[in-house]
């Protein structure tokens, strides 16, 4: 399930691809309804600036002042868009 | 309508319903890990009770206090990121809001987590929508100042439209302060704040309503940014680092567990030696009969076999609750995440599944941990092939028997049960996810909180909470089934064998300190003992049931016990006692008692336990489900007899039908 939240000019690409310390924005994710729900609810929401805090599994990433933990399968399914190329 | 939310007898110490001005409904509301248990433990003290909300498994805590005049009943809902969500706390939470089930609350109060307003607001939005009138209560003040936040409360106020009120719970501060706000707010009805409300319908999104409450009225270097602390980043990065993550992981589970099997077991001896000399109290003061029968073997050990359960209980809460507090709970579930996942468990169930190894039902409660239903029922089916600490007399007992001489071998084949039972649980789960349960285990997204002290305050209100909700629920149920196992294994009465009673006439013509006296009164025990056994209702069905447990290497007797066990473990060991030895206190380390029961024999002459029947026995008890008590908590837990039910077919089904492998295999291999 594709959940378009925005659509900058950059070419997004897997939240895995990138580095820690790296600034993005979330672009969409194929995650279930229930999940992308849950991370909407944690502030995951449109064109958010995420900041990659750990790389692998888990993945943390820091949205506003929440912290969130994401298993390496939920890491994968969400498309970003780097911040600097915006 | 009657309802599980409200509390049907007045709390101790507290006017009852309807002889003071009002009694007032209050709800407290918040995302996780905002301090809405500490302002609840706070605002109400001991004095709560713990129900579930209707229809659902989600507990409710129900707790009274005062504000000036009035009385309120405070609900504590369950902690929710949104209430629109489809997960069951949001589901709770709109219906308790909404009076679908129970009384609508007359008041709302959110605890708002300062140091993370944006998301928190949220929750504000919705209960705008929903026409619920609010109180904010903005919680951890001085953490938010350390990061360097201000606020001004007259402006969020006005902007929120509801009362806005800075606490610190975990210190009490600012309690007065929401109290008299929460009273006024009641008299009122109305916000009677002023000033300009911006209303969340006027905006496109919750979040662009949130900024705007906070761009005017919260200020400080961070305000609307990220702030980076350098701490926090330091530990996730160790915490739930491949290699030292897990290191860091054992050391902490070995310390809990540690805790759990070593410190609960000295208020657990203590329990049992009460309950002991109690019963023997009443053997001395009483006459003999049915009454004291009743009364020592029924009533106090029925009771002595629930309260003994507690120090566990409660232990193992008071260290769930610090270990959550502190912010490493939710770090440990990913770094088990990795393992787990395979098997179609997620990485909150660690710490039910190590707890089971104390004892299944703390291990079953904690499986709350557990936000998705189908993880937390599968891992609930599975803990109580872990380990228990009551099987390990049974271990002792049969690896003693099978390796009389070889304590390194019994050593081994101890060790290896605890590998057995645990492979069985994570292969139980991958199939129960394939099938009944099917489905992976949902991939963890969770929020990680700020490491922070945790308040040993709510560690013993939560522990204490707990231990009496077992008590008031589980309890009565156990007691039932202790009296009802006690009646079948004491009656009928029977008249002693004539054997036994000629022993005793020898023994009575002997000088009375004679050794040869002694050993006659002891087989004269014995065989009054295996004949009451025997002719019990238990050992009718014993003997009844026996061709079904032929097949696995066991005759009446090991029927017998296998069928008693059922209530707990341990009771095999004092059943065996009772049929070999005539004496449930036998000592089953003594080596001259255990040479007697390796050499007791059959009706048939052949030997009770031979090395495949000691073997088969010893893959029954790593697998099967014989405790009362753990099937009473998982119909709790689960709010069905059906997974009870379940559970104990599986168990027992695989038992079984290892027990029969084994003990086939190894005669088929001429090993008697």
């Amino acid at each position: 399930m594709i959940h378009d939240v925005s659509i900058p000019a950059a070419s997004p690409v897997q939240l895995t691809e990138l580095a820690e310390g790296s600034a993005v924005r979330l672009h969409s994710s194929d995650l279930q309804e229930d999940d992308f729900a849950l991370l909407e609810a944690l502030g995951m929401t449109r064109s958010c600036r995420l900041r990659i805090c750990k790389a692998g599994d888990p993945w943390i990433v820091q949205v506003r002042e929440t912290r969130i933990g994401l298993a390496a399968s939920v890491a994968r399914r969400l498309l970003v868009v780097p911040d600097s190329l915006l | 309508m009657a309802s599980a939310l409200i509390s049907s007898a007045p709390l101790p110490g507290v006017p009852a319903a309807g002889s003071e001005p009002s009694l007032y409904r209050i709800a407290l509301l918040g995302n996780p890990n905002t301090g809405k248990t500490t302002l609840f433990n706070r605002l109400c003290g001991v004095l709560s009770k713990t129900s579930n909300f209707p229809g659902t498994t989600t507990r409710a805590r129900i707790g009274r206090c005062q504000a000036g005049e009035l009385a309120l009943e405070v609900v504590d809902l369950p902690g929710v990121y949104r209430l629109s969500l489809g997960l069951p706390e949001s589901r709770v939470c709109r219906a308790a809001l909404l009076g679908e089930d129970s009384r609508a609350p007359d008041l709302a109060v959110v605890v708002l987590d300062a140091t993370n307003l944006s998301r928190n607001l949220l929750l504000l939005a919705e209960l705008s929508e929903m026409g619920v009138p609010a109180v904010a209560a903005l919680n951890m003040v001085d953490l938010a100042q350390q990061r360097g936040l201000s606020f001004d409360r007259v402006r969020l106020a006005e902007r929120l439209g509801c009362p806005v009120v800075p606490l610190i719970a975990r210190r009490g501060e600012g309690l007065d302060e929401l109290r008299r706000a929460i009273a006024a707010r009641l008299r009122s009805g109305a916000a009677a704040v002023g000033g300009e409300r911006l209303d969340p319908a006027a905006f496109p999104s919750p979040d662009d309503w949130a900024e705007q409450v906070i761009a005017g009225s919260v200020g400080g270097r961070n305000a609307l940014g990220s702030s980076f602390d350098t701490l926090t980043e330091r530990l996730d990065q160790a915490f739930t680092h491949p290699v030292l993550g897990a290191l860091v992981f054992l050391a902490v589970m070995t310390g809990l567990f540690w805790t759990l099997f070593v410190l609960a077991s000295v208020p657990m001896d203590l329990i049992e030696a009460t309950f002991e000399h109690l019963g023997r109290w009443t053997v001395a003061v009483m006459p003999p009969g049915a009454v004291r029968d009743l009364l020592v073997q029924g009533v106090i050990g029925g009771i002595a076999g629930i309260v003994v359960f507690l120090p566990q209980i409660g232990l193992l809460f008071f260290l769930i609750s610090l270990l959550e507090d502190t912010g490493y709970l939710a770090r440990a579930a990913f770094v088990m995440d990795r393992i787990l996942c395979r098997f179609g468990l997620p990485g909150h169930a660690f710490l039910p599944l190590l707890s089971s190894h104390a004892c299944a039902i703390p291990g079953i409660l904690s499986t709350r941990l557990i936000p998705d239903r189908q993880d937390r029922l599968t891992t609930i089916l599975v803990a109580p092939l872990m380990s228990c600490s009551a099987r390990v007399p049974v271990y002792v007992f049969l690896t003693g028997l099978l390796f009389a001489d070889r304590p390194w071998l019994a050593g081994i084949a101890f060790s290896g049960c605890y590998v057995l039972g645990a492979g069985a649980a994570l292969l139980t789960a991958a199939v129960t996810r394939r099938t009944i349960l099917k489905g992976p285990s949902r991939p963890m997204v969770l929020e990680l909180p700020s490491y922070k002290m945790p308040s040993l305050r709510n560690a013993c209100l939560l522990a204490l909470d707990q231990g009496l909700s077992f008590l008031r629920t589980a309890g009565t149920v156990i007691m039932a089934i202790c009296l009802v196992m006690w009646w079948l294994s004491s009656y009928p009465h029977s008249a002693p064998p004539a054997a036994a009673t000629a022993l005793r006439q020898q023994a009575a013509a002997l000088p009375e300190a004679s050794e040869r006296a002694a050993e006659l009164t002891r087989q004269a025990g014995l065989l009054e003992a295996q004949h009451a056994q025997a002719n019990s209702f238990a050992g009718r069905i014993g003997r009844a049931v026996e061709p079904v447990f032929r097949p696995i290497g066991f005759d009446w007797q090991l029927t017998v016990g296998v069928l008693t066990s059922f209530l707990a473990r341990e009771v095999f060991v004092s059943t065996m006692s009772v049929l070999l030895e005539g004496d449930p206190e036998s000592d089953l380390q003594d080596q001259g008692i255990l040479a007697r029961i390796r050499a007791a024999r059959r009706t048939d002459g052949t030997p009770v336990f031979t090395a495949a029947t000691s073997a088969s026995l010893l893959v029954f008890f790593v697998l099967a489900m014989q405790c009362l008590s753990t099937l009473v908590v998982t119909r709790r837990e689960t709010g069905s007899w059906r997974w009870a039910a379940l559970q104990l077919v599986y168990m027992t089904s695989l038992a079984y039908g290892l027990a029969f492998v084994t003990y086939q295999a190894l005669h088929l291999l001429g090993v008697a």
